[in-house]
């Protein structure tokens, strides 16, 4: 297992200075509020250098730097310019976690990315460069632990030699974790100084203690970063998940001017998204949808509804009176649409979702009227039992109520009999069946040709003896009779037919 | 995903084609027709395979389309739906299906119930006849017999009750109405047709009439939109092949047919 970790170190104090690029060279301090009293959070070397340090008030620090430039860092924009990054890092790694204890620190899964990107150096050298470009210091590096590698990048922010680091085993992680400073780990500033006076100032003497009295000493905070750091804890890689994709894109091989043929376009992306959004309990809030024309233009449309929904018919009714207004000025070639939702209420939810398009409560009260208007026996149901004869094989039941229909899954195309209520009696086969054929039934059936059987099924052996030799009479006219020849009554019957 | 190029002919199969019957053997997949599986699209391929072929020869040659500022793409035809047994194709119709002789009505039938219950339509079953389906016949199509209420009315007057009450509760997608030979068209007189007719086009529920009748005979009333014929063509082995042909039908053309193969019933050659 290889874990990455990237750390950028006081990262308020850099979205800040990526903020306002033309505070570059001055003094700058990140500010819990905007006013002469807030409290100075982060510094930067500039503002250490005129002696502004964390914890002062801002008029203070002004009263030492005229030049002093301050901001707030809202938890907002810290949790936006966290987005942004895991987003920017998903490029080199599948799974990236950021750490909820340290904004700015970032896990990474780094197994099986040196088939891909040769070495591990170059995969790490790569995201740096990534994040160079986008104005984030940082330092990277890999190692075999979660700890092991965080204890790594901040060891490097230490050494400020490289930005870069990848241990080569696990001995050589755990040697640099342990020289590294504690005031490098965040660690609260009280307990911090509690083990400065004990002479603790590595990560190496640190976990020299006796974790039991480092509990009974230092409370919860130490033992926690205790275990951590010795790996007792069970700390899997939990990596944020990617953000589903609420956009649809639609090419068209030719330039579509005509509104209208425009707007089913735009319903066929509509629909998914729609489906996606309900799925994830969330209404529609806004769509973008770009139009790229044939000259190579784009235009954008934003279309917000009143209110969040899922009602397509609604949105349609938006995007129509936007594209009626719309002047093209070449044909559409391109469609994208994304929508962006919020969390809608259960019931936007529930009229959304797919409702069975049967009522089967209206069919219930149906099947009553029925039965009230034409007696009990009127509705019924067939139910299957086990017998010989095809009479015995099922039973007729009143039926309650309807249930929701369970079929097979997977029907057999299968040749149904029709059983008559009640056997026909048949006349005798004739004794010269060559020359007058037997004609059982109906003479425009014309007479049985083919006799497939028989087929012996004999039943009720304790009450009234039946013994019936069953088969398929074929007429030529094309009919399959499902006879029997009652051995008893040494007669031949009409059981059913063949559809 | 791309659009079809609609500056060129548009291009269709011919009647023929579309008129030859699609067989669906016995070993595939029991599928309705909103299942969009490969098999479902399979024999349009191959319609659309010819056609792509002549509408190529027909297509402007290059030079012609860069004049004509045409897009030189290979020319993909329309899909057509051709109509096919299926509940889609059937329902809110009033349907009748006839028989005599060979008949492979009640097969159909069973096809039709398996499908309509796979796609979570309730179904009823009214016998206006002495005679009904062999139970365990049309559980072994998949069929199930629980949802399957059978409702037996006592007089041809009770007949329109039944099938008015269903139908007018919108929650049935397929009602089976099983006449016997001589009495359909007293039991469905043309102003009850009338109404069912529009009852069903209201809440998009096939009404299937089965009758014993030839195809030369005419259909219960003007107001059928679709009848047809279920016959047995042939037997090859273990299996009976049967079609259903389009005798009148008020949406498309007469005359498709939809050739299926059944198992057999055991001992029956």
């Amino acid at each position: 297992m290889r874990v990455a970790c990237l750390d950028a170190p006081a990262f308020p104090l850099q979205l800040l200075r990526r903020a306002n690029p033309d505070w570059a060279g001055q003094p700058v301090v990140v500010v819990d509020e905007d006013r002469p009293q807030g409290r100075v959070l982060w510094a930067n070397a500039e503002a250490f250098r005129c002696r502004v340090l964390p914890g002062m008030r801002y008029a203070a620090g002004l009263s030492l730097t005229g030049e002093l430039r301050a901001g707030v860092i809202s938890d907002e924009a810290r949790a936006a310019g966290v987005a942004m990054l895991v987003e920017h890092l998903r490029r080199f790694s599948p799974h990236v976690e950021a750490a909820a204890e340290q904004t700015g620190t970032f896990f990474l899964d780094a197994a099986g990315l040196v088939s891909l990107y040769g070495s591990l150096e170059t995969w790490g050298a790569q995201v740096l460069a990534t994040l160079a470009e986008l104005g984030f210091e940082a330092t990277l590096a890999v190692g075999f632990s979660r700890f092991g590698s965080f204890a790594g990048a901040r060891g490097l922010q230490a050494e400020e030699a490289a930005s870069l680091r990848v241990f080569a085993d696990v001995a050589e992680e755990q040697a640099v974790g342990r020289a590294v400073p504690l005031e490098r780990l965040e660690l609260d500033p009280a307990l911090r100084e509690s083990l400065h006076r004990l002479g603790v100032h590595t990560l190496g003497a640190f976990l020299a203690l006796p974790p039991a009295g480092l509990q009974t000493r230092f409370g919860e905070a130490a033992a926690a970063l205790h275990r951590w750091a010795m790996g007792t804890r069970f700390d899997p890689l939990r990596p944020v998940a990617p953000p589903p994709d609420l956009w649809r894109r639609l090419l068209s091989e030719h330039a579509e001017t005509d509104a209208t043929r425009l707007l089913f376009l735009v319903k066929r992306l509509l629909d998914p998204l729609l489906r996606k959004l309900a799925e994830r309990h969330e209404a529609l809030l806004e769509m973008r949808l770009i139009f790229t024309l044939d000259r190579g233009e784009k235009q954008i449309h934003r279309l917000r509804p009143a209110e969040a929904t899922l009602e397509a018919p609604l949105l349609l009714e938006l995007l129509r009176l936007r594209l009626e207004n719309l002047a093209l000025g070449a044909g559409v070639v391109e469609l994208f649409l994304s929508v962006r939702g919020v969390r809608a209420h259960a019931e936007q939810i529930r009229l959304f979702q797919e409702t069975p398009r049967r009522d089967l409560a209206a069919a219930n009260r149906a099947l009553a009227r029925i039965r009230a208007e034409l007696g009990e026996a009127a509705v019924q149901q067939c139910c299957l039992k086990p017998g010989h004869l095809p009479e015995a094989g099922f039973t007729w039941q009143p039926l309650e109520k309807l249930p929701l229909a369970s079929p097979h899954a997977e029907g057999r195309r299968r040749v149904v009999r029709r059983l008559l209520a009640r056997p026909v009696r048949l006349p005798p086969v004739p004794r010269h069946l060559r020359n007058d054929g037997w004609i059982p039934l109906d003479p425009a059936a014309g007479a049985v040709v083919r006799l497939d059987g028989p087929y012996v099924v004999s039943g009720g052996w304790w009450h009234a003896e039946q013994h019936r030799e069953y088969h398929f009479a074929h007429t030529r006219r094309g009919d399959v009779l499902w006879v029997y020849y009652d051995r008893a009554r040494r007669r031949w019957f009409l059981q059913g037919t063949v559809e | 995903m791309a659009l079809a190029a609609v500056a060129t002919p548009e291009i269709r199969p011919t009647l023929e084609e579309r008129g030859q019957p699609e067989i669906i053997p016995l070993d595939a997949p029991w599928q309705g027709p909103d299942d969009t599986s490969d098999a479902d699209d399979a024999p349009f391929e191959d319609v659309a395979e010819d056609v792509t072929d002549e509408a190529e020869a027909r297509a402007p040659s290059p030079a012609q389309a860069r004049l004509l500022r045409l897009p030189i793409a290979r020319v993909k035809p329309k899909r057509v739906e051709a109509p096919a047994w299926s509940l889609s194709t059937l329902s809110g119709r009033l349907v009748e299906l006839s028989s005599v002789g060979a008949s492979a009505a009640l097969s159909f039938t069973a096809q039709l119930l398996h499908e309509a219950q796979r796609q979570g339509e309730p179904v009823a079953w009214v016998q206006a006849r002495d005679s009904l389906f062999h139970p365990p016949d049309l559980a072994a199509t998949g069929v199930d017999l629980r949802a399957l209420p059978i409702l037996r009315p006592a007089s041809p007057g009770d007949l329109g009750k039944i099938v008015g009450h269903l139908l007018r509760s919108g929650a049935f997608g397929l009602i089976v109405v099983d006449l016997s030979d001589g009495e359909a068209e007293r039991a469905l007189p043309a102003p009850l047709q009338s109404r069912l007719e529009r009852t069903a086009a209201l809440h998009g529920t096939c009404v299937l009439c089965l009758t014993d009748k030839a195809a030369d005979t005419g259909s219960l009333g003007p107001l059928v939109s679709w009848r047809g014929e279920a016959r047995r063509v042939s037997a090859r082995g273990a299996v009976v092949r049967a079609e259903v042909v389009a005798l009148k039908d008020k949406r498309s053309a007469p005359g498709w047919h939809c050739a299926v193969e059944f198992e057999r019933v055991a001992g029956m050659t």
